[in-house]
């Protein structure tokens, strides 16, 4: 596989007197250049918003992984993940699926298999 | 003789996070497009996973040469193309582009509707099916309305077994 060119933009920033002076402080404390520490700052801030944004979307229902995928140069598994921790966080995934289950449990008169799948739901 | 399949970026994530790639690779020859590689990123898991099953042959490289259905993800586009030209089986997750492919004529599958098939093959025990759709409804990354379908149809398995 090709490398990628490393190149490199340069960007200007105005900060007011105060903001450079609490900026100088963390720098010198962490031992970095500031336009590392913004550099790296960007860097993860970006990703992360990106990750949100991929993550929302395909939750909304608006665009699919690979959309997503080429629309913000993230890969496709990063974006699963992202929306499967929003998705763990939200209970009402996981009732739904059981209150599926149970629906064809209660259906089938069979509560064997409404017992597996809140056994394999806790896993 | 086995059936050629192609799968876009949401199957093989699924696939490998649910432990089906080596069901596949006994039920399918497999082939991957370079823009679904791509979308696999470098070094996680899946891709880790695509990347060694690629060099060691288990699944071909493969692009298509035309490219009739355009749709806007690079992975997906290539593998409905891939689909199409060749006339393979295209494993996918993703609802939007699974009903594109299929309206375009080609056939395909989605990891919910294998894992049932395992399980009526008895190649995959009932309570394995359970827990593999329970996964899926957990992530977030099924449309609800396949994972019902699956479920409806394991309990229907679980229920025609127990009459015999």
């Amino acid at each position: 596989m090709k490398s990628e060119k490393q190149t490199k933009k340069t960007l200007s920033i105005t900060l007011s007197g105060e903001e450079d002076r609490v900026l100088s402080r963390l720098c010198a404390l962490k031992k970095t250049r500031k336009a590392s520490y913004f550099a790296d700052l960007a860097k993860n801030q970006v990703k992360k918003e990106l990750l949100n944004f991929a993550a929302e979307e395909y939750r909304k229902g608006t665009a699919s992984i690979s959309a997503l995928a080429t629309k913000t140069g993230l890969d496709a598994p990063s974006i699963m993940e992202e929306v499967a921790r929003m998705t763990g966080a939200d209970e009402r995934a996981v009732e739904g699926f059981l209150s599926a289950v149970k629906a064809i449990s209660d259906l089938n008169n069979d509560p064997e298999f409404y017992r597996l799948a809140v056994k394999a739901v806790k896993a | 003789m086995r059936a050629g399949a192609t799968f876009d970026s949401s199957f093989w994530v699924h696939s490998v996070y649910l432990e089906l790639v080596d069901y596949l690779l006994v039920d399918f020859d497999l082939f991957c497009t370079a823009a679904v590689e791509r979308e696999m990123g470098g070094r996680n898991p899946t891709s880790l996973r695509l990347r060694s099953l690629l060099a060691n042959k288990s699944i071909q490289r493969a692009t298509a040469r035309s490219q009739k259905i355009k749709l806007y993800g690079d992975g997906e586009r290539a593998a409905i193309n891939l689909a199409l030209e060749r006339e393979l089986l295209l494993l996918i997750d993703d609802w939007r582009p699974y009903e594109a492919a299929r309206s375009a004529g080609v056939t395909v599958l989605n990891s919910a509707v294998y894992i049932v098939g395992l399980c009526q093959q008895h190649r995959i025990q009932f309570a394995q099916a359970v827990e593999a759709i329970s996964k899926l409804a957990k992530r977030g990354t099924l449309t609800p309305g396949w994972i019902q379908s699956a479920l409806k149809v394991i309990a229907n398995i679980r229920k025609e077994e127990a009459n015999l």
